[in-house]
C-alpha cells in the first residue's frame, strides 16, 4: 500500500524487514539490551496471523469426505433430508449425496436387541461395509459416537475462530489486499486439500472397518486442510507479489503502412 | 422360503417407539410393525410392506405426504434454508405414489421425517401451511394432529423409532376401525401372517 513503510522490529542490530504483506501494523518499542528478548519479539511479529490452522481442523466437521470405491458415498457428520428440532441421534455418517444409500452410527432404542444402545443403521450399504441395519456398534461404536458428537460442534467453533482470525489479519495487514488474496486462497485449497487427502486416507483403510475409514479419512481430511492452506496462501502471495510487480509497457505507435 | 408378516399393537404405552406421549390425549393411536424372514439387512420399510400399507390407506382415504420441490441431490435442505410458507405436499388417492412417501430422501422415513396424512374419502387435498406439517414431526405432535382435524383430516401415519414401525392415530373411531380392517385385508391379500398383539408380543417380535 503506497505511504507506507515496512515496520522493524528489534535491536539496532539484527534487523530484518518483515513480510510486506502480512506484517501487522504494529509499532514495537526497541528493546533493551537485551539480545535474546529482541530475538523473541522478532520471531513472534514475524509470524503472520493467521486462522489457518482452526478453519483446516474445523472444516473437517463440515465437508463430505468421499469414499474412492463406493459410488458416491462420503463421510459426514450431518445427515441429508429433514433434521428434528432436537437434532439427529445418529452423529456419523456414510452416505450419499441424497441419504438414501446411508450408513449411520445411532444411538436410543435398538428393536432387534430391546435396549437402548450404540448401534448402526443401514440401507443399501451393506455391499460396501458388510454391516447390517441394527448391529449393535460396541464400545469402539460408543466412543467413535461420542468423538464425533463433539467434533462436530468443536468444529463449527473452529471454523468461526479461523475466519475471525484471519478477517483480523486482513484488517492488520499492511497489504489488506494481497493478505485478503491469501486468505481466500487458503480457504479454497483447504477445502480441496481435504477432500483429495481424506478421500486417500478413506481409501487406505478397509472398507470393513468404518470406524477406522472415519478415523483415517477425517485425519487425512485435517492434514490435507492444513497443508492445502498454507500452500494456497503461499501460492497467492506469490502470484499477488508477481502481479503487483508486472509492468506493462505500451509499444510506439506507428503508423499504418 | 420368505415371509412376511405384518402386526399391530391397539394399546401402545412405551416412550421407546418415539411417538410423543403415549396414550395420545385425543385419537387413538395403533402401532403397525412388520417382520420379514429372513430378516433384510437394510433397514426402512420393504417395498411389499410398503406397498401393503399404502393400499390400505388408499382404500380408506386421500393420503397427503411431505415431498419437495428442493430435492436432496442439489445438496438437500434444512430448517434454515426456507422459511414458513406453503408446505410442499403430495396429494394422492394412488397407492404406488403413496408408497414413495416411505422411500423419499428429502424426508426420510428412517430418520422420521416424514408424516402422511389421510383425509376423508372425496376430500379436497388439506390446504395446510409449512409449520403445521413440520409440527407433526415433533415430540407434540398429537395435538399438532388434532388441530387438522377441520382440514377434514382423519387420521396420521409417522414413523416410530429408526423407521421400523409406524404410528397410526386416528382422530375418530370409524377411521380407526376402517383402518384397522384395511390393513388386515390387504396383508391377506398379499399372503402375509397378520396378528393383533399386546404391546410386550409386539416388542418381542421384532426381537433377533
Amino acid at each position: 500500500m503506497a505511504g507506507r513503510t515496512h515496520t522493524h522490529v528489534g535491536a539496532a542490530q539484527g534487523h530484518e524487514p518483515l513480510d510486506a504483506g502480512t506484517s501487522a501494523l504494529m509499532a514495537t518499542p526497541a528493546p533493551a539490551a537485551s539480545r535474546p528478548q529482541a530475538a523473541d519479539a522478532r520471531q513472534t511479529v514475524d509470524i503472520p496471523m493467521s486462522g489457518g490452522i482452526p478453519y483446516a481442523v474445523g472444516q473437517a466437521s463440515v465437508v463430505r469426505i468421499p469414499i474412492p470405491g463406493t459410488s458416491g458415498l462420503a463421510i459426514e457428520l450431518s445427515p441429508r433430508g429433514w433434521v428434528p428440532k432436537t437434532g439427529s441421534t445418529s452423529t456419523l455418517f456414510f452416505q450419499d449425496v441424497t441419504g438414501n444409500r446411508h450408513l449411520r452410527l445411532d444411538y436410543g432404542y435398538n428393536v432387534r436387541t430391546k435396549t437402548i444402545d450404540y448401534h448402526w443403521n443401514q440401507k443399501r450399504t451393506f455391499s460396501e461395509f458388510g454391516i447390517p441395519d441394527h448391529a449393535p456398534a460396541g464400545t469402539a461404536g460408543r466412543v467413535a459416537y461420542q468423538a464425533a458428537r463433539y467434533f462436530k460442534y468443536a468444529g463449527r467453533v473452529l471454523i468461526v475462530a479461523g475466519i475471525v482470525v484471519d478477517a483480523i489479519s486482513i484488517v492488520q495487514a499492511s497489504k489488506p489486499l494481497r493478505r485478503a488474496s491469501q486468505v481466500v486462497a487458503g480457504w479454497a485449497a483447504a477445502w480441496a486439500g481435504c477432500k483429495l487427502v481424506g478421500a486417500g486416507g478413506a481409501a487406505l483403510a478397509t472398507p470393513t472397518t468404518p470406524l477406522g475409514m472415519a478415523a483415517v479419512g477425517v485425519g487425512g481430511c485435517i492434514i490435507g486442510g492444513i497443508g492445502g492452506y498454507y500452500g494456497g496462501s503461499m501460492l497467492a502471495g506469490e502470484v499477488y507479489d508477481w502481479a503487483e510487480g508486472t509492468f506493462f509497457t505500451p509499444l510506439p505507435e506507428v503508423a499504418a503502412p | 422360503m420368505s415371509r412376511t408378516s405384518i402386526f399391530v399393537c391397539l394399546e401402545p404405552r412405551r416412550a421407546e417407539w418415539q411417538l410423543g406421549a403415549l396414550p395420545p390425549s385425543t385419537g387413538r393411536m395403533m402401532l403397525i410393525g412388520w417382520r420379514e424372514e429372513p430378516l433384510p439387512v437394510d433397514g426402512g420399510v420393504p417395498p411389499q410392506v410398503a406397498a401393503v400399507i399404502a393400499r390400505a390407506l388408499t382404500s380408506i382415504g386421500r393420503i397427503t405426504f411431505l415431498s419437495s420441490p428442493v430435492h436432496a441431490s442439489a445438496g438437500g435442505w434444512s430448517p434454515f434454508k426456507r422459511g414458513p410458507g406453503r408446505a410442499d405436499l403430495t396429494s394422492t388417492t394412488d397407492p404406488a405414489t403413496v408408497a414413495q412417501a416411505f422411500d423419499a430422501a428429502e424426508h426420510p422415513w428412517w430418520m422420521q421425517g416424514q408424516v402422511l396424512l389421510i383425509s376423508a374419502p372425496g376430500a379436497v387435498p388439506a390446504d395446510l401451511e409449512r409449520p403445521q406439517l413440520l409440527a407433526l414431526l415433533e415430540n407434540k405432535w398429537n395435538e399438532a394432529a388434532d388441530a387438522l382435524a377441520p382440514f377434514g383430516v382423519i387420521g396420521v401415519l409417522r414413523p416410530g423409532v429408526d423407521g421400523d414401525l409406524a404410528g397410526l392415530l386416528t382422530l375418530t373411531a370409524d377411521a380407526e376401525r376402517a383402518s384397522l380392517a384395511a390393513l388386515e385385508r390387504e396383508s391377506r391379500l398379499a399372503s402375509f401372517d397378520w396378528s393383533v398383539l399386546t404391546e410386550a408380543a409386539f416388542a418381542e417380535r421384532y426381537g433377533g
